[in-house]
This record gives C-alpha cells, sequence and structure tokens, in this order.
C-alpha cells in the first residue's frame, strides 16, 4: 500500500519517530484513535473564527500522545489560515517569574509565531507588515496618494498613531504606536536598523528600558506582567487583517507543577487561571490557548492545580459524567485515553506503510500476526503499561523495521525473542515531594 | 343419642370379640369371657380418648376465647376511632361552613372593592382630564411669562440704550461747552491782537512814501543781478561738457591699455602651445619608429603562425580521417553487440546498461545530442498561470538576482501592499497549486528553495519568450 507522501515529508517521520520525538509535518498521516478529541479541537477552532475564545487542557500521561495532539492541531489551524504560536515550558520559561520567565515564554512564542505561509515561525514580520498595509491602504483611498508621493509617508504615521489610540484596553498605546511608526519610517527609508529594533521589541527581546529608548525612543518594553496583554492584542491584529484568529500552545505545563517555591507556583497558576478566566469569559477574542500537561500536574491535591479550590471548580468533571462513564466534551480538560489494542495495531501498519513509501520497496515486512506478535513481547517484558505510551511502542517498530530492511537475513520472530531487543521503557517519573527530581 | 352410640358401641365390641373367639376356637364360655372383657376395655379406651379430646378441645376453647377477647377489644378500639374521626367529620364540617361564611364575606368584601375600584377609575380619569386642562393652562401662561419676559428683555435694552445715548449727549454738551470756553479765550486773544495791528497800521502808513523811494533803487540792481547771474551759469555748462569728454577720452585709453595686455598673454600662451606641440611630434615621430619596427616583427611572426597553422590543419586532416574511421569501428561494433545481446537487453534495465558499459560516450556526444525535453508537471503550468503579472516579476527578481529586495519594494509601493504580504502570497499560491512553498520564508534576502530554483528558472524564462 503507497501512500501519497512526498519524500521530504515521509523522512522527517521516520527520524522524528525513530529518535523518539513528535515530528513536525506528516502527522495526519499516522494519526489512529484520536478522532473525538481532535473534533473537539476542531470545533473550538470554528468557535474561534467566530470571535470567541477558548481554552483546553489535553491531559495524559507521559508518552501518551499530548504532544502529538497539540502538533496535530497545530498544523491543522494551519492550514485553515489561523496563526499559531507554540512554545515549551520549562524552568527557564514559566508564565511568570521573577527573573522574567514569562517574557521568555512570550519570547519563545513571538519567534515561533507561524502561518500557512511561514511554517517555521518567523510569521511576526507578516502579521505587523499586513497591519500596516492596511493603514496605508486606508490612507490611500481617502487621500488619494499614491505610496510615493509626498506627504503619504507622513499621513501613514498619524494614521498609525491615531488607530492605536483607539484600542481599547491596549497598555502603554502610545509608545506602541510608536514602534509600529518606527518600523513603518524604517521601511520607507531603508533603514533596518530601525525595522529590526521594532521587530526586536515586539518580540520583547528588549531587557531593558534604555536598550529601547536608545533604539526606538520608546520608554516602555514588554515585560513579565503585560506580555500576555500583547498576546491578546496580536489576536485582535490577526483577525482584522484577514486570518481566521490566534491559536496559543503550551506544552509541558507539568514543569509548572515542578516549581519548588510554593509562592512562585501559585503566582503562575493565577496567572493561568487569569487566562482561563479571559478567554472563556471571552474578554479575549479569536484566542485559543491549549495546555498539554500530566494528569499529575491538573490532580495533584497538594502541588497540582486542585490544591488552587478557584481551579478545582472549574476543572473537575461533572458527577454525572463519571457515572455514565462518558468522555466530556463541554470541560475544559481533554483526557488522551490509552489507546486499545486494535487502535495500536493500525498504528503500526501505517507506521510500516510510511517506512515502505519512504525506502521504496512494495512487498510488507511484518504481517499482521508479527505485528500482534510484537505488541505482546512488549507486554510481556514491560507490562500492560506499556500500552499507555504508544510513542515508544513507535520507536521500537522503527528500529525493527530498519534492521529488518537492512538485513532481510534476519528472522522477526529471532529479532523480538532474543535478548538484544530492549523495548524502551519510559522513564521514572516519581516525583518527591520535596524536590522536583525529574528524568524522562 | 350419646348413650345410643355408647350402648351401640359396648354391642359390637362385644360382638366382634365373642364372634372372633367363636370362630376360631369355637368355645363359647371363652368367647363369652372375652366379650365380656372386651367391653369394659372398650368402654375405658373411649373415655380415655374421649378425656383427651376434652383436654384438646379445651385447649382449643381457651385460645378461642383469649381471640374473642382480643377481637373484642380491637372492636372497642375501633368504635372509639370511629367515634374520634365522627367528632373530627362533624369539626372540619363546621370549619366548612365558617370558611364559607368567610368566603361569602370575602367575596362580597372584593364586591365593594371592585366598586370602589371603578369609582376610583372614574376619578382618576376625571382627574387626569383636569390635569391635561391644568397642563394647558400652564403651558398657556407659561407662552405669556415668556413673551413677557421678551418684551421686558427688550424694554430693558432700549433703556439701556436711552441711557447710553443720554451718557453720551452728555459728554457731547461738556465737550462742547469746553470748545466754547476756548474759543471766547480766542476771540479775546483775536481782538487784542486786532487792536495791536490798528496801531501799526496807522504808524506804517506815516512811512509809507520813503520806502517807495528805496523800493525802486532796489528794483534796478536786482535788475542787473539777474543778468550777471545768468552769464555765469551759461560758462559753466560748457565747463561741464568739457569734463565730460575728457572723462570719456580717458576710458578709452584705459580700455586700449587692456586690450592689448589681453593680446599679449594670448601671444604667450599661443607662443607655449606650440613648444607643446613640438615635443610632442617629436614623441610621436619616436613611437612611430618603434611601431613600424614592432610591425616588422608581427610581420614575422604572422609568418611562424601562418607556417603553424598549416601544419595544424594538416594534423587535423589526419585526425579527421582516424575519427571517421573510429566512428566507423565504433558503428560496427554497436551492430555486433545489438545483435549479440538483444535477448539480454530485452529482460533487463537498459539504462543501466548503456551507462556502465559505454567507454565512447564522450564521442557521441559530437555526433548527435539527443535534444532534451524537461517535461513541467501540469501543478506548475497551473501556478504560473494564477500568478499575477507583478507577483511574476517578483519572483523573477528573487529567482534571478542577488538581492532583490529593492525592486520587491518598489513593487510594492506600486500596488500599495508590502514586500512580505508579496511573498507570502506567492508562496500561498504555491501551496495550494504544487503543494509546496517555493520562496524560503526565512531567507533574507529572500530566495528561491533550492530544488525549485531551475524549474522556476525555467518556468520563467518560458512565460517570458
Amino acid at each position: 500500500m503507497a501512500l501519497k507522501i512526498s519524500k521530504k515529508v515521509s523522512t522527517a517521520l521516520i527520524n522524528s519517530l525513530g529518535a523518539g520525538v513528535v515530528p513536525r509535518v506528516g502527522l495526519e498521516h499516522i494519526a489512529v484513535g484520536r478522532e473525538n478529541e481532535l473534533k473537539t479541537l476542531l470545533k473550538d477552532l470554528e468557535d474561534i473564527a467566530e470571535g470567541v475564545a477558548a481554552f483546553r487542557f489535553v491531559v495524559g500521561n507521559y508518552g501518551s500522545g499530548k504532544s502529538f495532539m497539540l502538533q496535530l492541531i497545530r498544523n491543522q489551524a494551519m492550514e485553515q489560515g489561523f496563526v499559531v504560536a507554540d512554545a515549551d515550558l520549562s524552568t527557564e520559561h514559566r508564565l511568570a517569574g521573577t527573573n522574567n520567565e514569562g517574557l521568555a515564554t512570550y519570547r519563545e512564542l513571538m519567534t515561533h509565531l507561524a502561518t500557512k505561509t511561514r511554517p517555521e515561525g518567523g510569521a511576526l514580520v507578516s502579521i505587523l507588515e499586513g497591519w500596516i498595509n492596511k493603514i496605508q491602504q486606508e490612507v490611500a483611498k481617502d487621500s488619494g496618494l499614491r505610496p510615493n508621493e509626498d506627504g503619504f509617508d507622513d499621513k501613514v504615521e498619524s494614521k498609525i498613531r491615531e488607530v492605536v489610540q483607539d484600542i481599547e484596553g491596549l497598555v502603554h498605546g502610545f509608545d506602541f504606536g510608536n514602534v509600529i511608526a518606527a518600523y513603518w519610517r524604517g521601511y520607507r527609508l531603508d533603514d533596518d536598523n530601525l525595522k529590526n529594533s521594532a521587530l526586536r521589541w515586539l518580540r520583547g527581546e528588549f531587557t531593558t528600558k534604555s536598550e529601547a529608548k536608545a533604539a526606538l525612543g520608546v520608554r516602555v518594553i514588554i515585560d513579565d506582567d503585560s506580555w500576555y496583554d500583547y498576546i491578546k492584542l496580536f489576536a485582535k491584529f490577526v483577525y482584522e487583517i484577514g486570518y481566521k484568529g490566534f491559536l496559543v500552545l503550551l506544552d509541558e505545563a507539568v514543569h509548572l507543577y515542578q516549581i519548588p517555591a510554593t509562592v512562585s507556583r501559585e503566582k503562575n497558576y493565577s496567572r493561568l487561571l487569569a487566562m482561563f478566566n479571559d478567554t472563556l469569559q471571552c474578554k479575549a477574542e479569536y484566542l485559543a490557548i491549549f495546555v498539554g500537561g500530566t494528569t499529575k500536574f491538573i490532580e495533584d491535591t497538594h502541588r497540582g492545580l486542585f490544591s488552587n479550590p478557584a481551579w478545582r471548580r472549574r476543572t473537575k468533571e461533572s458527577r454525572f459524567v463519571t457515572e455514565a462513564g462518558i468522555q466530556e466534551s463541554m470541560g475544559p480538560v481533554i483526557r488522551l485515553n490509552p489507546l486499545t489494542e486494535a487502535e495500536i495495531l493500525s498504528l503500526l501498519q501505517r507506521l510500516a506503510d510510511v517506512h515502505a513509501t519512504n525506502y521504496g520497496y512494495d512487498k510488507p515486512l511484518l504481517t499482521n500476526r508479527e505485528f500482534k506478535e510484537f505488541v505482546h513481547e512488549i507486554v510481556n517484558r514491560l507490562g500492560a503499561d506499556a500500552l499507555m505510551t504508544p510513542g515508544e511502542i513507535v520507536r521500537d517498530l522503527i528500529s525493527v523495521l530498519h534492521i529488518l530492511h537492512q538485513k532481510p537475513e534476519i528472522s522477526f520472530a529471532k529479532l523480538i525473542h532474543g535478548n538484544e531487543f530492549k523495548p524502551t521503557v519510559v522513564g521514572n517519573v516519581e516525583i518527591e515531594e520535596d524536590g522536583a527530581v525529574f528524568s524522562v | 343419642m350419646l348413650s345410643n352410640r355408647i350402648f351401640l358401641l359396648g354391642l359390637v365390641a362385644f360382638g366382634v370379640s365373642f364372634g372372633f373367639i367363636l370362630v376360631s376356637t369355637g368355645d363359647l364360655k371363652n368367647a363369652l369371657i372375652t366379650g365380656l372383657v372386651t367391653v369394659p376395655a372398650t368402654y375405658i379406651g373411649a373415655i380415655v380418648v374421649d378425656k383427651r379430646r376434652r383436654n384438646y378441645e379445651m385447649l382449643v376453647l381457651n385460645s378461642l376465647h383469649k381471640q374473642i377477647q382480643e377481637l373484642e377489644r380491637e372492636e372497642l378500639g375501633l368504635h372509639q376511632s370511629l367515634s374520634a374521626a365522627r367528632m373530627k367529620k362533624q369539626e372540619l364540617i363546621a370549619n366548612v361552613n365558617v370558611l364559607q361564611t368567610e368566603i361569602n364575606n370575602l367575596r362580597s368584601q372584593v364586591s365593594e372593592r371592585r366598586n370602589q375600584r371603578e369609582d376610583l377609575n372614574i376619578d382618576l380619569t376625571n382627574l387626569r382630564g383636569q390635569i391635561e386642562q391644568l397642563g394647558q393652562r400652564y403651558d398657556d401662561l407659561q407662552a405669556e411669562t415668556q413673551e413677557l419676559e421678551k418684551s421686558k428683555g427688550k424694554i430693558h435694552q432700549s433703556l439701556s440704550l436711552a441711557i447710553s445715548e443720554q451718557r453720551r449727549v452728555e459728554t457731547n454738551i461738556g465737550g462742547v461747552r469746553l470748545q466754547l470756553t476756548q474759543l471766547e479765550t480766542q476771540i479775546d486773544q483775536q481782538q487784542s491782537l486786532k487792536q495791536e495791528l490798528e496801531s501799526n497800521i496807522t504808524l506804517l502808513n506815516r512811512i509809507k512814501p520813503q520806502l517807495e523811494e528805496k523800493l525802486h533803487t532796489l528794483r534796478l540792481e536786482l535788475h542787473d543781478q539777474e543778468t550777471q547771474h545768468s552769464e555765469k551759469l551759461l560758462l559753466e555748462k560748457s565747463v561741464n561738457t568739457l569734463r565730460t569728454e575728457l572723462a570719456q577720452l580717458q576710458n578709452e585709453v584705459v580700455a586700449t591699455q587692456q586690450n592689448q595686455e589681453v593680446l599679449n598673454q594670448q601671444l604667450i600662451k599661443l607662443n607655449e602651445d606650440k613648444r607643446e606641440l613640438e615635443l610632442k611630434l617629436q614623441l610621436l615621430q619616436v613611437e612611430i619608429e618603434k611601431l613600424e619596427s614592432v610591425k616588422v616583427e608581427n610581420n614575422q611572426s604572422v609568418n611562424t603562425t601562418q607556417q603553424e597553422r598549416r601544419q595544424l590543419q594538416s594534423s587535423i586532416l589526419v585526425l579527421q580521417a582516424e575519427l571517421e574511421q573510429t566512428k566507423e569501428q565504433v558503428l560496427s561494433l554497436y551492430e555486433e553487440r545489438d545483435q549479440l545481446q538483444i535477448p539480454h537487453w530485452e529482460s533487463s534495465n537498459n539504462a543501466e546498461i548503456e551507462d556502465e558499459e559505454f567507454p565512447f560516450a564522450d564521442l557521441l556526444d559530437t555526433l548527435d545530442p539527443l535534444p532534451n525535453q524537461s517535461q513541467i508537471p501540469p501543478e506548475w503550468t497551473e501556478f504560473m498561470e494564477k500568478l499575477q503579472n507583478h507577483e511574476k516579476q517578483v519572483l523573477r527578481a528573487i529567482a534571478f538576482t542577488e538581492n532583490a529586495n529593492a525592486t520587491i519594494k518598489k513593487i510594492a509601493e506600486e500596488h500599495v501592499t508590502m514586500p512580505a504580504l508579496l511573498i507570502d502570497a506567492i508562496n500561498e499560491l504555491a501551496h495550494d497549486t504544487v503543494g509546496d512553498l517555493i520562496i524560503e520564508p526565512e531567507s533574507e534576502p529572500p530566495q528561491i528553495v533550492v530544488e525549485y530554483l531551475h524549474t522556476v528558472r525555467e518556468l520563467i524564462t518560458m512565460s517570458d519568450s
């Protein structure tokens, strides 16, 4: 069965999956068993295009496919015309902190701002120029001047300031208008330094006000407290210039769980709560925030979100749902249940197809029965918990396929039953209470 | 009845036992004795059974008595409850009656209230009518007051105007009075002057004849002086004209001197030029001699090269002959190979064999180069068709120049857009038709993705032609 994938995509898929990393492209070819969750998130995207905002937690254990889900929805959103930004939280990247950890997350998001035509990031330029272009076209229509005529540039600058003043809820409106006007001036006068300084300001890369004053003449910078307001502003911007909305993906939220000091952990949770309230009360528009985290991050009553009663009220599933035993799609938490065995087999089949398309052979290397044997062998060695981490099973299958492809003389049965076959074990997930020691 | 039964029982027992023994042994005496014994035995048995039955029935009787007592008790209780219920029912009936009377009262009250309400409504409508009337009167009165106020205002204005006029008039009067006093003082002054003048006139009339004589002499002197003054003027005029002629002549002299200097300088320059030209002439003559010598040498070298060329042409002819021989050999070898390897070629990959076993590929290239037509997939032609003209210009600039930023900026100005948006539009169209992005998004200055560069260049040159 030859799939219709380009060589670039299939190589990227095989390489990243073989390394145990979620691939960036080609995800739709191996998405198995997550149709309901995907449908829920896609419905959220439709709502955002109407002007509503959304907030979801994508929750599951290590290796259960959270990052895969987020990447999948990221790619789908980009295809549909959304602007996406994603960042992985870590010890240096949080939502708030004394050392500008929140600003670091913002910087990461802005650097990875992506659209359909700039999928690797760097879409900030497109958004900024698109917004300026809208103003430029209005000025040309109203005044009848063309871009090279006298007075056009000044008219556009004054119109930029005028429009910025009308944006409600914008802190530092005057200085923000100055930054945009500086980019316009830099563009008209071919001053690349000025353009780059404006982009750096918008990406939050100025760390002191004096730097910003020297480069652009503005006295404020985006800082740890105000970065989320700028995210909301960008969501409105991207809608005005014709995109469908703005999707922010924050993965590895377990790092918030692991912050050792209670005060800063609570501060981060409060910031998360503020973002949640804004989106679900529609104070933010055209914005979706999807956060990927482990079950413990949500449900631990001492350190997790449930330690804060406000969060518990908002995210706990209603008792009717737990009694009925169905997955609730109205609550903000989407739980990734483990894949069934049939789904895992289907996934492995697809992987084998991708491998075959990539390396250009027609005859499949493994039969259905051999797939089942493979899965059973892994369950034998690692226990039934192994079925909860499809990522590791995938990695093992890819290595087996590689070996069988390169050395056809080795038989499959001998390979998996022999001593050299060591299926990867998902790392130690016990977390001690007094210090967050963590390893994957 | 009972005694009958007892007698019957004894009889039966006697009869049975007598008969039995008689039948079995035939002994009458024995049978009689046995029968007589049997009778009391049966009576004792019957009595015992009877007693037992009586005991049993007594027990049953007791229990039934007890049940009867209980039932009687229950009956009493039920009677009591029944009486209580009856009492309650009576009470409830009484309550119901009371409530009904209350209801009737309330209904009457309600009807009264309704009547009152209707009356009030009528009053209300009346009052509303009155209110409207009052309102109208109020409006009328307000209009009147406004008119009165307006008239009052007007009167005020006229009053203030009158007051201001009065003031003006008063100031005028003051001013006029001042003028009047001034004029009176002037009049006094004038009158005093007049008196003085009259006295002067009388004095002057006395001196008048002496003055007339003086006047006559003075007139004669004046006439002489006038004639002298006119002669002096004529002389001055002639002097001026002579002076101007002198100045002109001096200017002419200066001008001619300057011309002469200029001509001298030109003469010097021409002399210098002449010397330079003579030097140049000498140098050129030297060069001419050198060139003539070089020319001679070149002629010699030309001769040698012509000889070499003749040699090379001869060698070329030889080589061409060899080439033709080798070509013939190659063709024959081809034919042989074809004949030998036709079955083998049909089964295996032709292209590979040709590449591996053909050492004369270089020579064949000079024979007949096959035309190489690159096939362009349909999605690329679709992409080129959907691309707009200014976007094509942008793509051309990026594909063929190192730094297309200036060109893109100019095109953006002409079409009122921005450079990043142009690049995004081209990429989006490419994504939708070809399925990939063709301008590297991160590149600065913008570059075409390496894999597609050749294709894009071909397409652009094809669309240009």
